[in-house]
């Protein structure tokens, strides 16, 4: 008897296991693959940030949402939104913490602007100062070129009597690179960041005269295709110049004006994945042209944070490559900081 | 032949000297009541394979403000190689869609040498780096280090890096008495905690430059421009025993130059002090 009440609880406990993942799985995956406006409500959404309950109720008001302003019926969808901000608003930061919560009410509130049509995207701004890369001198009257890398949309001033620049309005973000050219006839270029939750980026670029070396190349990803519109930097250790290009339609690109600095590092990005990879080369007098070609690659496992940041559970959590050694870090960083 | 002479593999020597040592280091960590953590070496070893690599990707939480830490490139060939094309290289980066961010890059020519360790010939003075992720909250981010060979396979270089901290928002605390407007260079000092945030904001009607140095003998400088009535931030990272010293050198390439101040710590005055790093 006490055998069969065993294996009675046991099936129940497997059945209802069972029903509990299937019923969890269905309500994550109603907003796993949203279209625009509400891709990035839906990715918060599922951020493990995100307690459950309530993170499958709030995932279905989303999914609703969208299937209502698929139907041109804004007002259900907009309901929908509204619920969705009454339901993280009555949780007072319990199971979602609460500066999430609020990026997610911000969000919910954005996706709402825009259904009803009252959105108007923040403007952003890049500001920027050029100098001379020998002296440090503000070079005033320079004409700088802004180029986001993935959209390829190109925006030119010119710098005022301190060697600053500003680009304003802007309604991208991304990756972009800077250009200039002075009227005395010196070059520079420099990449940057604008990221949309932040509104602003600086800059700085130092311009010296042409260098006669060029760094050709190709920028591929981990299958072997080539990909255009990704950024290439080329870091010259020795004497701190870099140079930053766009790769073309083909994937590839070139690097011109480049002083034969000796050493370089060669840095590829990929706006859109955030993929990435570096090659080494030596550009000098010797040789003054040459070719290299980037593989960036998109990270495999992402984490759902910062894992093992001390490396208290060996490499857990991290990719390497080539010889890692955990290693006791007394032996190697010995301070506290003598200096401060 | 000369550079095979000088080619004799460390890192068997490395593992087997470590792993003696490990313990005490985990013995002193625990007694101050820390979190015992580690530091990995990244080496170039071996005539396959010119590059070796550590890397994490990872989604960024809520309130994560800063990853910091610090690292130091060791080398066998410094100091014979030193000045030649035989030039290793490393490189720190911080990757997400929409932004890259190099953190550290160097070689052994651009290097300033110190006796070695861990069986290398030479050791650079620490390098510390610390990059923002406030911006980037539920995005993926990758943060990769890198050493790569360079003009040979053979005489091996390694990166050292410490354990990784993350700051979070709520660890910023405004620092009573600090703060005011500056008219041109200056010093700001005091005693702060392991990470100082110094936020300026432009008060004139023209743009200005902005260069923010750490004074420290490992110190970072960071340079920026700010517009009228804009603000930049600044955060600097240092370990060690919390309070500590610091001292900010703040200078400007502009004419015009007026700017008001705030500091923001991990430790001010009242709180009890902390000896971990």
């Amino acid at each position: 008897m006490l055998r069969l009440f065993v294996l009675f609880t046991s099936l129940i406990t497997i059945s209802l296991t069972s029903l509990q993942a299937h019923a969890s799985n269905n309500g994550t995956a109603a907003c796993e693959t949203l279209s625009e406006p509400f891709k990035q409500l839906a990715t918060m959404t599922l951020d493990p940030a995100v307690g459950n309950p309530p993170k499958v109720a709030l995932c279905h008001r989303v999914a609703n949402a969208e299937k209502h302003y698929a139907k041109q019926a804004n007002d259900k969808a907009i309901q929908e939104l509204d619920k969705y901000i009454a339901s993280i608003s009555k949780r007072n930061g319990k199971f979602v913490e609460e500066s999430y919560a609020a990026a997610l009410i911000s969000e919910a509130e954005r996706v709402i602007s825009v259904i009803s049509g009252d959105f108007e995207p923040e403007t952003m701004t890049i500001n920027g100062g050029v100098f001379g890369f020998n002296d440090k001198a503000p070079v005033s009257g320079a004409t700088v070129s802004v180029s986001f890398i993935e959209s390829g949309s190109t925006f030119t001033t010119t710098t005022d009597s301190d060697g600053l620049f500003s680009i304003e309005d802007l309604t991208e973000a991304g990756v972009y690179v800077v250009d200039v050219t002075t009227a005395d006839g010196k070059t520079g270029t420099a990449q940057g960041s604008l990221l949309e939750t932040e509104n602003t980026s600086s800059v700085l670029v130092t311009v010296d005269l042409a260098g006669s070396g060029a760094i050709y190349g190709t920028v591929y990803d981990e299958a072997g295709f080539p990909v255009p519109s990704a950024l290439v930097t080329a870091i010259f250790p020795d004497t701190d110049r870099k140079y930053s290009a766009i790769s073309t339609s083909d994937g590839s690109f070139t690097l011109t004006n480049v002083h034969g600095d000796g050493t370089l590092i060669l840095v590829g990005f990929n706006n859109d994945t955030g993929a990435s990879g570096s090659t080494t080369g030596v550009l000098s007098s010797f040789a003054s042209q040459i070719t290299r070609n980037v593989t960036i690659t998109a990270p495999q496992t992402v984490n759902p944070e910062f894992l093992n940041a001390g490396f208290e559970n060996g490499l857990e959590g991290w990719s390497t490559e080539g010889s890692v050694t955990i290693v006791d870090r007394n032996l190697i960083f010995t301070t506290p900081d003598s200096g401060n | 032949m000369d550079i095979m002479s000088k080619a004799t593999p460390k890192l068997g020597v490395v593992i087997s000297y470590t792993a003696i040592i490990l313990l005490g280091g985990a013995q002193n960590a625990a007694a101050n009541g820390c979190p015992v953590t580690q530091a990995v070496v990244v080496s170039n070893a071996g005539s396959q394979s010119a590059k070796g690599s550590l890397s994490q990707a990872f989604v960024v939480p809520p309130a994560y403000e800063q990853v910091s830490g610090r690292i130091r490139f060791l080398s066998n060939e410094w100091p014979q190689y030193f000045g030649t094309e035989y030039n290793d290289t490393y490189l720190a980066r911080l990757t997400a869609p929409g932004k890259v961010e190099i953190i550290a890059s160097g070689n052994v020519n651009s290097s300033s040498w110190s006796s070695g360790l861990l069986g290398y010939n030479g050791a650079t003075p620490e390098i510390r780096y610390n990059t923002d992720l406030s911006g980037l909250v539920g995005q993926t981010v990758q943060l990769a280090y890198e050493v790569q060979d360079v003009g040979d396979t053979i005489v091996d270089s390694a990166l050292a890096i410490d354990a990784v901290q993350v700051i979070r928002t709520d660890q910023f605390v405004p620092v009573a008495g600090q703060g005011g407007a500056l008219t041109g260079a200056s010093t700001i000092s005091g005693s702060f905690g392991q990470a100082v945030k110094l936020t300026f904001t432009n008060q004139n009607i023209l743009g200005t430059t902005i260069s923010v140095k750490d004074a420290s003998p490992f110190g970072q400088t960071k340079e920026s421009i700010i517009l009228p009535q804009q603000s930049v931030t600044f955060t600097f990272v240092a370990f060690g025993e919390e309070p500590m010293g610091w001292d900010f050198e703040v200078s400007t390439n502009s004419d015009a130059f007026v700017v008001s101040y705030g500091v923001e710590s991990t430790w001010t005055e009242g709180m009890p002090q902390n000896p971990c790093y």
